[in-house]
């Protein structure tokens, strides 16, 4: 068997020393840069949280608005079914035109085109003391449904002393319509 | 054995004597002649096979520190001073003592090799009636060990010295108050007295073990070799005849009386250890025995001691063992440059601070590292959650802003009424009024004078309500009558000029309405609201 001298030995054990420096510096820069954008990878995702979080946090005033108008309106958009929505508002119209002491006349609803935010209008004709028409107005904003008075016409009734004769255009907006918006991160 | 065990530094035990080094490193040992000059100090030679030993027994890699090399000096040259210093000197324990040297000893501290010891915590000498307390000091003169400290640091150690003959007591003698060590040498022995735990006296006899055998080959013509055998047989109870064996221990108990007078001249204690690894060594602690009763003298001979592991090399490695420090004094050599050339001793680094410390930086600089690795997770978990909330979020600003798009655009005909009616002159009557969302308004209607007509549009332009009011027409009914036809077109202001007005009936104040007439009045008065109110009917005035 071959006896390695010491010279040898020596040779061998900094030959050794090096490789391994080497393997440790190959690997070690590797493990390093991999460690790296390991690292900046999670520093862009905590940023992007934080972001997010930022934008949520500024949702808490504009759900308080909205929860202010569905109280004031009373109105819940998500719960109106938009294919039988002029049914239901014509049938509000009239159940608080007769609650409120008007005599209802004609009633005339057509559908608006799709392409608008309008779903349809309905045209209302009645007749009444001027309270009477005035409770009515003001609770056609409460009526529950997305109505919009369009336009309001009063003419003198001679039938009745102090009686009037009114004429309501209203229009029925399309929950439908208005688009969600998309979130940025999404 | 440890992870650490790498980076711990050599520790070799050596004991000098006159001639001789014994080296052992805890596994194995060698015991090194060494020759001196005419000066005392170790040859070219010695100082070789030194370096050598300390090689093989402690080989130091290139990462570890300097070693520690624990001497026990021989006690030639060694003096014991009793030194009183008060009781509260504890911090400035050093400077007083070397005051206190300096005084005692003919040499200064500088020349010296010095150290103390104090009496254990159980002794009641430890603090006298007057306050001060007693130290003993040993020292002896530098240049005896600076040769030696200097050839251990070239070699890579930092020495550190103490007196043999404190060692080689076992812990069987330490503990009696007052008793005394000889170690009978071959050409010399060693004398240590202790008083109440102390060293009190140390002392070279110039009596060894050689001599027992130079007598019998003087007194029975033997040659030095059977000389040797014989001390050898005298240790065996049947080895001889009596008659031969009697005339054998008259020549040795003759040889020893001398040391029997040096010991009873230096000291009358009840005990005497008898510390030897030779044949002649037994012998002696034989006659002593029988010498110096009522002396009780116990022995502690080894006759095949392993190389390099003396009984003080052994009370070193006893006293040092575990971590531990109680080695019973240890001689202070402060290095100067022409002792130690321009090499100093390095202290031992602590190994175990110096793992903690690349632990915690290595953390320190891994943390951010695992912290992603760890953290990414989860966080992208909370992430998908604040996503799912965030388009969620898309719903919450759809319904917001068809709820505000309807709460913009209902048209304000109950105040633009309002405002009409209250300017509407008296007698006027209102055939029709037309209104629709984009703020245009048409009423007509008659009224009394013509003037009324002025009026009525000045009303409604400083109502502030219209931006504009046209009275399209205006026109006698029948030729010299005051009443006259009028149309009248008008358009509201914008949402946020609208905003600003203050429409609606007030409400009388309460200090004005002390009576129940004029309480039922303004309750009347007041009973319209923002949402509903009240009308003036046009038709009804008339």
């Amino acid at each position: 068997m071959t006896t390695v001298t010491e010279r040898e030995q020596r040779t061998l054990r900094i030959a050794g020393i090096g490789i391994l420096l080497y393997l440790t510096l190959f690997f070690g820069a590797k493990l390093i840069k991999g460690a790296s954008s390991l690292r900046a990878a999670y520093d862009q995702q905590v940023r992007a949280a934080q972001t997010l979080r930022s934008e949520v946090q500024t949702y808490e005033v504009r759900a308080l608005r909205l929860q202010r108008l569905m109280e004031r309106l009373q109105l819940e958009p998500g719960k109106v079914a938009t294919n039988s929505i002029i049914a239901q508002t014509s049938a509000a119209l009239q159940q608080a035109a007769v609650a409120g002491g008007l005599q209802i006349g004609s009633i005339r609803e057509s559908v608006a085109r799709s392409s608008e935010r309008e779903l349809g209008t309905i045209q209302l004709d009645a007749t009444g003391l001027p309270v009477s028409i005035m409770n009515f107005l003001a609770r056609l904003e409460h009526l529950g449904f997305p109505v919009i008075v369009d336009a309001v016409q009063l003419s003198s009734e001679p039938r009745g002393p102090g009686m009037l004769k009114a004429h309501f255009s209203l229009i029925i907006l399309d929950f439908e319509q208005w688009k969600p918006r998309k979130a940025p991160h999404a | 054995m440890s992870f650490l065990d790498p980076l711990k530094t050599p520790t070799l035990l050596t004991e000098l004597r006159a001639g001789s080094l014994h080296l052992f490193n805890g596994n194995s040992g060698e015991d090194l002649v060494i020759t001196t000059d005419a000066e005392g100090r170790p040859d070219a030679a010695s100082q070789a096979r030194v370096r050598e030993a300390l090689l093989r027994l402690a080989p130091r890699k290139p990462w570890q520190s300097r070693g520690t090399l624990w001497c026990a000096l021989p006690a030639r040259g060694v003096s014991f001073r009793t030194v009183k210093i008060p009781d509260s000197a504890r911090d400035g324990l050093r400077l007083l003592l070397t005051l206190q040297i300096e005084a005692q000893f003919p040499v200064p501290p500088e020349s010296l090799v010095w150290g103390w010891c104090e009496p254990s915590k159980s002794s009641a000498s430890l603090t006298r009636a007057d306050g001060l307390r007693e130290i003993q000091v040993a020292a002896l003169k530098k240049e005896l060990v600076e040769d030696y400290a200097a050839l251990f640091s070239s070699c890579g150690f930092n020495p550190v010295f103490t007196i043999a003959a404190l060692l080689r007591s076992g812990p069987n003698v330490r503990a009696v108050n007052s008793s005394a060590v000889l170690e009978v040498g071959a050409r010399g022995s060693e004398f240590l007295a202790r008083q109440e735990s102390m060293p009190s006296l140390v002392r070279i006899l110039p009596w060894g073990g050689e001599q027992i055998s130079a007598a019998l080959v003087r007194d029975f013509d033997m040659t030095p070799t059977e000389a040797e055998h014989t001390c050898v047989r005298l240790i065996q109870a049947d080895s001889f005849t009596t008659e031969r064996r009697t005339a054998l221990m008259a020549s040795v108990v003759a040889t020893v009386a001398p040391l029997v007078q040096s010991i009873q001249r230096l000291w009358s204690g009840p005990e005497l250890l008898v510390v030897g690894d030779t044949p002649a060594a037994l012998l002696a602690a034989r006659v002593l025995e029988e010498s110096l009763r009522p002396t009780v003298i116990m022995q502690r001979i080894e006759l095949d001691r392993a190389p390099g592991q003396t009984f003080a090399v052994r009370g070193i490695w006893e006293a040092t063992k575990d971590s531990s420090d109680e080695v019973p004094l240890r001689l202070e050599l402060t290095p100067t440059a022409s002792s130690f050339g321009s090499r100093r001793t390095l202290p031992e680094v602590s190994w175990k601070w110096v793992t903690s410390v690349a632990g915690l930086l290595a953390a320190l600089l891994l943390f951010p590292y695992a912290e992603a690795l760890v953290g990414r997770p989860l966080l992208a978990r909370r992430l998908a959650n604040l996503q799912k909330d965030y388009d969620r979020l898309g719903e919450i600003d759809r319904r917001l802003e068809f709820l505000q798009y309807i709460a913009d655009n209902q048209p304000p005909y109950l105040d633009a009424s309002f405002v009409i009616a209250n300017a509407a002159p008296p007698g006027a009557r209102i055939e029709s009024l037309s209104l629709n969302r984009r703020g245009e308004i048409s009423l007509s209607g008659f009224a009394q004078m013509p003037q009324q007509i002025v009026d009525f549009r000045t009303k409604l332009v400083e109502s502030g309500f219209f931006s504009q009011v046209v009275v399209e027409e205006q026109s006698p009914v029948q030729p010299n009558q005051p009443r006259s036809l009028m149309r009248i077109t008008a358009q509201w202001k914008g949402h946020a000029e609208r905003q600003a007005l203050m429409l609606g009936p007030t409400l009388p104040e309460k200090a004005n309405t002390n009576s129940v007439a004029s309480d039922k009045e303004a309750a009347t008065n007041s009973s319209p609201t923002e949402s509903e109110p009240s009308f003036s009917n046009p038709a009804a005035k008339n």
